[in-house]
Formats: C-alpha cells, sequence, structure tokens
C-alpha cells in the first residue's frame, strides 16, 4: 500500500511543469522585448531535457529575429544535433507515458518543427554569406522531406529555399529538380525565378507574418473516470498578399509562401496514430491501478481517480513563437542603391534600403 | 513484506551506485592515427585517410619531377556533403604534407589581405626604406590545387528491426590546374564507406 501512494507522489512531483521560462520567453518575445525573452532562457541546458528542444527552438529564432543570426546559428544547431541524439525510443519516456501523460516524454518535435530547424538555419547561413553551409542545411531538410513526404509537402516556402541554395552553389540541375517538386505540391505551374542578367542583382526577402496557430487539448470523458485528451493544432488564420514596392513602384518578383499551421497541423495528424495507442494504453492502466486500489478501500479509489483524471493531459508543446506564414520572394533589380517597401494587410509597412551589386543576391528577413 | 521491501530497497541503491559509477567522468589520451569512429558521420580519422590516399600519389605523379619545384596555390575544398565538415583541415593537411615533402612552393592566399595592409603600413614611412617590402616581388601560382568532398547517404528503409543501418560514402576530388593554360593537369579521388547502426531502443 505505502508503495502505491509512493509511485502516486512520484507521479505528482513528475507532471509538475518546467516551462514557466518558455512561457515568459514567449510573452516577452511577443510583446516586443526579445532581449529579455533570450536573457529568460539563457543557456537552455539547465532546462530539463523533455523541454530542452522547445528551448533552443524558441531562442534561436528569437535570436534570428534579433538580428544575432551568428548566435541563433549556433543555437539552432543545438536542436539539430538534440534531435539526432534523441532519434531512439526511449523507454523511460514510453513508460512514463503510459502512467502518467505525454507531457512527461523528451519534446522530439513535430516533423515540421524538425524541418523548420533547417530552414532557418538555411536563413540564417544565406545572411552570414556563408553559402556552402546553407547547403548542407538543405541537404539536411531534404532528409526530412524524404522521411516524411506527405505532411510537409505543402511547405513551398522551405522548398524555394533549398532550390536557392542549389542555384548559389551552382547546381542548377539540383535546384530544377525542386522546383519541378515545388510545382508538383503547388499542384500547377508556377513560374520560376528568372536568372539574374547582366548589369542586375537581386534581393532575396524571407518575411514572416502572424504567428503560428496555438496546439491545444481536445477532452473527451467516458464513464467511470476516463478521460482522452489529444492534441490539435487550431485554425490558420488567412494573410493577405504580401505588397513589394521598389522606389515607390509596385512589383511583381516570383513569390512562394507556406501557410505553417497547415503544414503544422498535419504533422500532428500524421503521427495521431502513435499518440492514441499510447492514450488507450494509459487509459487501460489507469483503470487497472483505480480498480486495484479501490478493492482495498474506496475512499481511496475515488481520489485515486480524481488524480489521475486530473493527470490526463494533452501534450500541446509546440515551437510557439515561429509565423504563421513565411513567404520568400525574389526582387531582380539593377544594380545601385533601392527603397524597398514591404507591406502587408494593416500591418506597418516595412522599409528597407539596400544596395545592389551587379551579378550578387542579397538577403533580407523580416517579420510583421 | 517487511523484509522485501528492505531488500528491494537495497537491491536498487546497489544497482543506482553501480549506474552512478559507470557514469564518473573519464579522460584518456589516444592515438590521433588510430582509427576511431563513434557513428558513420565524417571525423578525424577519415581526414587522415583522405589527406594519405591523396599526398603519396600526387608525390609521385611524374607530371610535377623533382627539380620542377613549381608553385601552387591551395583553394578550399568545396564542401558538398550533408554534414558541416571544416574542409580547410583537410586542405591544410594536404598543403603541409606536400611542403615538407620539399617538392612543391605555396602562395599564402589566406595571407593575402595581411600582407597587403602590412605593404601599405611600410609605406607610410615608418620603416625603414632599406628595409621595406618592395612591391611587385611576390611569386607567381603556376597551378591550382582544389577539391570537392561529396557523400552520398542512404538509411534502411522502415521496418521492424531493432538497429538502425546507415551507411555513408564519402569521395575527396583533388585537381590540379595549370594557371597559364587552365588545363587541368591532374586529378586524383580518394574513396571511403562506411556503415553504422545504432539501437532504435534506449534508455
Amino acid at each position: 500500500m505505502l508503495l502505491r501512494y509512493l509511485i502516486f507522489a512520484v507521479v505528482f512531483v513528475m507532471s509538475g511543469c518546467a516551462t514557466i521560462p518558455l512561457q515568459k520567453a514567449r510573452m516577452d518575445f511577443f510583446s516586443g522585448n526579445p532581449a529579455e525573452a533570450d536573457k529568460t532562457l539563457g543557456e537552455c541546458s539547465e532546462m530539463p531535457e523533455r523541454d530542452r528542444l522547445l528551448c533552443y527552438m524558441e531562442k534561436g529564432l528569437i535570436l534570428h529575429y534579433m538580428g544575432k543570426y551568428k548566435e541563433s546559428t549556433n543555437t539552432l544547431l543545438k536542436a539539430s544535433k538534440f534531435i539526432s541524439e534523441q532519434d531512439f525510443v526511449s523507454v523511460k519516456d514510453q513508460s512514463t507515458a503510459v502512467m502518467i501523460n505525454d507531457r512527461t516524454t523528451t519534446y522530439k518535435g513535430e516533423y515540421s518543427e524538425r524541418l523548420w530547424i533547417h530552414t532557418y538555419l538555411m536563413i540564417n547561413f544565406l545572411l552570414q554569406g556563408r553559402p556552402d553551409s546553407a547547403l548542407v542545411e538543405a541537404k539536411q531538410a531534404l532528409e526530412v522531406f524524404d522521411e516524411y513526404p506527405d505532411p510537409l509537402e505543402e511547405d513551398l516556402f522551405t522548398r524555394a529555399l533549398i532550390a536557392l541554395c542549389f542555384e548559389n552553389m551552382n547546381q542548377p540541375d539540383s535546384a530544377r529538380i525542386e522546383y519541378e517538386k515545388l510545382e508538383k505540391a503547388a499542384g500547377s505551374k508556377t513560374k520560376r525565378p528568372e536568372p539574374i542578367t547582366t548589369g542586375k542583382g537581386e534581393v532575396v526577402l524571407f518575411i514572416a507574418r502572424g504567428r503560428i496557430p496555438a496546439k491545444v487539448a481536445s477532452d473527451v470523458v467516458l464513464p467511470p473516470s476516463i478521460r482522452i485528451s489529444v492534441p490539435r493544432y487550431e485554425e490558420s488564420s488567412s494573410y493577405s498578399t504580401v505588397d513589394i514596392k521598389v522606389n515607390d513602384t509596385v512589383l511583381y518578383p516570383y513569390i512562394v509562401e507556406t501557410d505553417m499551421g497547415k503544414v503544422a497541423s498535419k504533422s500532428l495528424n500524421d503521427r495521431a496514430a502513435h499518440y492514441l495507442t499510447r492514450q488507450a494504453l494509459r487509459a487501460g492502466s489507469k483503470e487497472i491501478i483505480a480498480r486495484e486500489i479501490g478493492e482495498e478501500n474506496v475512499y481511496v479509489e475515488i481520489l485515486a481517480r480524481v488524480v489521475l483524471f486530473l493527470l490526463e493531459e494533452a501534450d500541446t508543446r509546440s515551437w510557439e513563437t515561429l509565423p504563421g506564414n513565411l513567404t520568400l520572394a525574389r526582387v531582380t533589380l539593377d544594380a545601385g542603391a533601392h527603397d524597398i517597401t514591404i507591406s502587408s494587410g494593416y500591418s506597418n509597412p516595412v522599409r528597407l534600403e539596400v544596395d545592389i551589386q551587379a551579378g550578387k543576391r542579397i538577403y533580407r528577413s523580416v517579420r510583421f | 513484506m517487511k523484509n522485501i521491501f528492505i531488500r528491494f530497497v537495497m537491491g536498487v541503491s546497489c544497482l543506482a551506485l553501480i549506474f552512478i559509477m559507470g557514469c564518473a567522468a573519464h579522460t584518456t589520451n589516444i592515438n590521433p592515427k588510430d582509427e576511431v569512429h563513434y557513428n558513420a558521420s565524417y571525423d578525424f580519422s577519415d581526414k587522415n585517410r583522405i589527406v594519405e590516399g591523396l599526398v603519396a600519389p600526387l608525390l609521385a605523379a611524374p607530371a610535377f619531377p623533382v627539380e620542377k619545384k613549381p608553385i601552387l596555390i591551395v583553394y578550399p575544398v568545396v564542401n558538398e556533403t550533408s554534414e558541416h565538415i571544416s574542409t580547410g583541415g583537410i586542405t591544410d593537411a594536404i598543403r603541409m604534407r606536400l611542403i615538407k615533402s620539399g617538392r612543391f612552393r605555396f602562395i599564402d592566399e589566406r595571407q593575402r589581405e595581411n600582407i597587403q595592409e602590412e605593404t601599405i603600413y611600410q609605406d607610410q614611412g615608418f620603416v625603414d626604406p632599406a628595409m621595406r617590402v618592395q612591391k611587385g616581388r611576390q611569386l607567381g601560382a603556376e597551378y591550382i590545387l582544389s577539391g570537392t568532398l561529396r557523400s552520398i547517404k542512404n538509411k534502411q528503409p522502415e521496418q521492424w528491426r531493432l538497429n538502425k543501418k546507415e551507411r555513408i560514402y564519402y569521395s575527396l576530388d583533388l585537381t590540379m590546374t595549370d594557371l597559364k593554360s587552365g588545363e587541368i593537369v591532374y586529378v586524383d579521388q580518394v574513396e571511403l564507406a562506411r556503415e553504422a547502426s545504432k539501437p532504435i531502443i534506449g534508455w
């Protein structure tokens, strides 16, 4: 009997939340205080292992939008390494997940999030003038695409970015293959970016808008005290088109965009079989425990049922600082200085001053 | 019942002690020439094998007779793999081996900006005119030494199994180009292939 109470106590303590710094950092970031958000997250090494990946991903993105591309790269590389180190089925995680809930497991990222680590690394490397390292990330992104082709198919932004990385390293055949895949995913023959002609250069804009939908819990309660709680993404917001003006003239450059919420939602649904199986196992084992306790003391059974009911929580952890929409625009311009104005919906327009060199490509990342 | 509980606690404590002792920090020196691989990815043993595999045939190549001592410039090895590999280590090691052989002379491309800066400084009047570096006396490279590192990775397809297998093939192509004619005068390739597996289930 003592042992059962001990298990209960351990279970209760283990289900405690370690996400307070993460929530604070996210709030700071969205309230326009990214430096404070970065400070709150620290080095992430003190974060419990089960939430460490979230810390790396949030910090990497926060640093990116602070313009600290080198630090962002180092953090996102740690995230990438963490995922490859955790590429196994953990006995510890599976047993706690079956006994308590999925939140106790080490977060390994949705398939879409694993891909977007490489997406932001590609962007970071390009912004740092390291196209060779961007291509390394492009190849790693392709491995993720190959592993989970269906849920990630609609991430057109990353596909176009991979093609761009191949173009940068003078591998037009590989770029062509990516454009063909992109057209297939888009379901129509889209125009391809034009090559840079003599006397012209190109500015590539990475435009992030809004906020990725939150992962929330959907609960179902069955008698006598079985609670089934599964995660789902909220509906995606729709975004108006991006308008790009160069020196007060509206341009219609090559544009590709990704609805991040849609891709994330498909990724979550793709692994539904995994978490639903675990959910069924957990519901069964909790019912057995409650009944066994009830054989000895009916009041303790009621208490146990309440605790087990409350412990049942959907794993709603996700990379929350991601934008809701990512747009890649490639604007070909004459060599020289230009004023670029990017506007989207009712948000304040973003103004950029760029100096274009003939035959060269430059990059800018903006967020609304 | 109490006895069983005490035995259980003692058993768990012993196991925990063994586990903690096993995890104690441990450091040891290893021979850099030994082949040590923890996974299928590129590591320092591969660098050594690549350098060994490329330098010996280059030194024996009839295109570069012993008495000629051609002047080379090394361009960084292009990394076309899917890993972040510091290819500068490969070029540095190849250059070091070739310089030590006494068969080739090298231009230090990486120091060009510093040399220029130092020359400008010396021309500003701070340095004794007799000791100033004279412009137009640098050596001109006769050949460009360049290379490309590539990899092909294959993962075992999804199926019921206890281990995940991964195969990686690496190749480094070394090219020597004559600067005057643009002709490729020497090419060589070294290949490495490795298979590694890791368990699907862990603690």
